[in-house]
């Protein structure tokens, strides 16, 4: 066995879930192969740091919480019998809570057509926090005249954006120039600036998602290039346009230099498989040649004598189809793996992060030359995470494009 | 003598709420953890406990007893977690809170499985090397850190774990290697960027 193959299952050996053989076969491999064996060392060692964690004990009072929470269900949700007394008191608080909660939905809204969404308000200088909910409280429906100033000051953005009669955008840039003071609402809410929605004109704020994405980008002013904080020799390209819709970043416009939205719908599949192939002398040879074509790469032999290939995804059934002729061909194992979800937390992790950087930078103008350390520690800290969710993308991707095949020969 | 988890939830069943505070008291740390590992943070692990016992309530009376309790528990409290990354992605909100873990008051039983009481010293120090691999944790994308947690933390079966995520016993072997990769990548990362001594050095 490989050391690559052997790597591969390293994690499955270590539970015991691998078949007889395959366990008996690494086992052997690591008696000989040292690399190997400190890899495995270093997998048991971490997986014993990980069950040695302690056990946390919540907060004291958290049973108590529970069995109210539980009274408070909707009898209809609760089972068990509860003694009537209980039950009528419960529905009684469920009922004003209702109406409290329905009463509160509709001032917001009201609210929200009459002044626009609470983000918009203006802020504070101050180290951007930002909220984990934004229907929390604190973020009051308040909204000063100070956007219409803003759309008053840059008219011209909307003549001339080609984003589409449904957008209206801004750079930030735009409002620290056109009013000294005001930083657009942007840090401390939460990066949710850059659409501006008249209160005229509310049905602005809706947002096609995936529209004239390119278009923006290409329109996008280069907002970090003389910010001593930014090293854009990564090639961190984030511009400075967020689209808000219903109150939620549905689309930021450019994070990093991943590819964008193309590619979301696709399915994510890792493909393996191990053949048998039964055939004359010349199979070797012809495997070699077959492997020069179609842009399969022999990847490597395998101790048995066998190979292996990898094959563009796209080609994997042709490949196998023309294996076919070559000799009695038998498939053994094969492994398809849809890793889609995994794809799309990387890169939702990825856009929540070039979020963050962008609060980050906006925070480090605002300061100007002499930000807080501990911003610019923040933002470090940001990149090293977009880097490493970059990185597990190009992974993923490069796994999803090839398909791995074994081919044991007779 | 405590009563059995069975005749517990035998009596919940039949409206005994006593029987079910007994319940949240024996297990609460156990789902607290598993929670706090998972979302790094106590506010938002005690939300989620919370909400834990709140469906383990609800959905009692489809308990048949085909498992244990503790292990349907669990699988209750997996499912918590996986809803949490899915409501989290459809409203992609921002943190970064980054709560340090309370050595004080939230870590109990340190020694747990050992026979010594450790020194001031080892203590700091396993205490240090806790958080830092409970960061390690929180820089991991959501699907790895639940499956390291139902895996190491809760020490769930690999067929359990394909129950909770719905996917087949392969790709539960496959996620878990890469997570475990991405796990020790990240670990081996931050030992390196802080020289901390940890058990790996040794």
């Amino acid at each position: 066995m490989q050391c690559l193959v052997v790597r591969e299952l390293l994690s499955p050996y270590l539970d015991g879930v691998l078949s007889l053989a395959e366990q008996k076969e690494i086992s052997a491999h690591l008696a000989v192969c040292p690399s190997c064996r400190a890899e495995f060392e270093i997998l048991c060692d971490l997986v014993n740091i990980l069950k040695d964690l302690p056990e946390l004990s919540p907060s004291s009072g958290f049973s108590a919480r529970v069995i109210k929470n539980v009274a408070a269900l909707p009898p209809e949700k609760r089972q068990g019998r509860f003694p009537k007394f209980l039950r009528d008191f419960t529905r009684g608080a469920w009922t004003r809570v209702a109406a409290l909660a329905a009463a509160l939905v509709f001032a917001f809204g009201i609210t929200m057509l009459m002044y626009g969404m609470p983000w918009q308000r203006e802020t504070g200088r101050e180290i951007p926090q930002i909220l984990v909910d934004q229907g929390q409280g604190e973020q009051e429906p308040v909204r000063s005249g100070r956007d219409q100033e803003l759309v008053a000051v840059n008219p011209d953005y909307e003549l001339n954006g080609n984003s589409g009669p449904e957008t209206q955008h801004y750079p930030d840039q735009a409002a620290i120039t056109g009013d000294g003071t005001a930083q657009g609402g942007s840090a401390q809410t939460g990066a949710m600036v850059g659409v501006v929605t008249p209160a005229s004109q509310p049905e602005r704020s809706s947002f096609p998602v995936g529209q004239n994405i390119n278009a923006e980008r290409a329109n996008m002013p280069a907002v970090n290039q003389d910010n001593s904080f930014t090293d854009t020799s990564r090639g961190l390209n984030v511009s400075r346009v967020v689209a808000v819709k219903e109150g939620v970043i549905s689309k930021k416009v450019a994070y990093g230099n991943v590819p964008p939205s193309s590619r979301e719908s696709e399915q994510k599949i890792i493909q393996n498989a191990t053949l048998r192939l039964d055939g004359d002398g010349n199979v070797r040879s012809e495997l070699e040649s077959l492997a020069g074509s179609k842009g399969i790469q022999m990847a490597g032999y395998t101790d048995e004598g066998g190979m292996l290939m990898k094959v563009p995804a796209g080609q994997y059934e042709t490949v196998v189809t023309s294996m076919q002729n070559l000799g009695k061909l038998t498939i053994g194992e094969t492994n398809r793996e849809d890793i889609s979800n995994e794809y799309t937390a990387y890169e939702v992790r990825l856009k929540e992060l070039a979020v963050q950087e962008q609060i980050l930078l906006e925070a480090i103008e605002k300061y100007g030359n002499a930000p807080a350390p501990d911003i610019t520690i923040q933002l470090e800290k940001v990149r090293e995470d977009m880097e490493y969710c970059k990185k597990q993308l190009l992974t993923l991707s490069s796994q999803v494009e090839y398909a791995f095949i074994q081919i044991n020969l007779e | 003598m405590q009563p059995s988890d069975d005749i517990l939830v035998k009596r919940v069943k039949n409206g005994d709420m006593d029987a079910f505070e007994l319940l949240v008291r024996r297990y609460e740390n156990k789902v607290y953890t598993v929670a706090y590992r998972f979302l790094g943070s106590h506010a938002d692990a005690s939300d989620l406990a919370q909400e834990t016992f709140l469906r383990l309530y609800q959905a009692l009376p489809s308990f048949r007893g085909e498992s244990s309790f503790v292990t349907w528990l669990y699988s209750v409290t997996a499912n918590a977690c996986r809803d949490e990354i899915r409501r989290k992605q459809r409203t992609p909100v921002v943190s970064w809170e980054n709560e340090v873990v309370n050595s004080g008051g939230q870590t109990v039983s340190l020694t747990l499985g050992r026979n010594r009481i450790p020194t001031p010293e080892e203590a700091a120090e396993q205490n240090e090397l806790n958080e830092s691999v409970q960061q390690c944790l929180n820089e991991l994308p959501e699907e790895q850190r639940l499956i390291l947690v139902m895996r190491e933390i809760q020490g769930l079966s690999y067929e359990e774990i394909a129950g909770v995520l719905k996917c087949s016993l392969g790709t539960v072997k496959s996620r878990l290697s890469r997570a475990r990769r991405a796990f020790r990548d990240t670990y081996v990362s931050k030992r390196e960027l802080f020289g901390q001594c940890s058990r790996l050095a040794k």
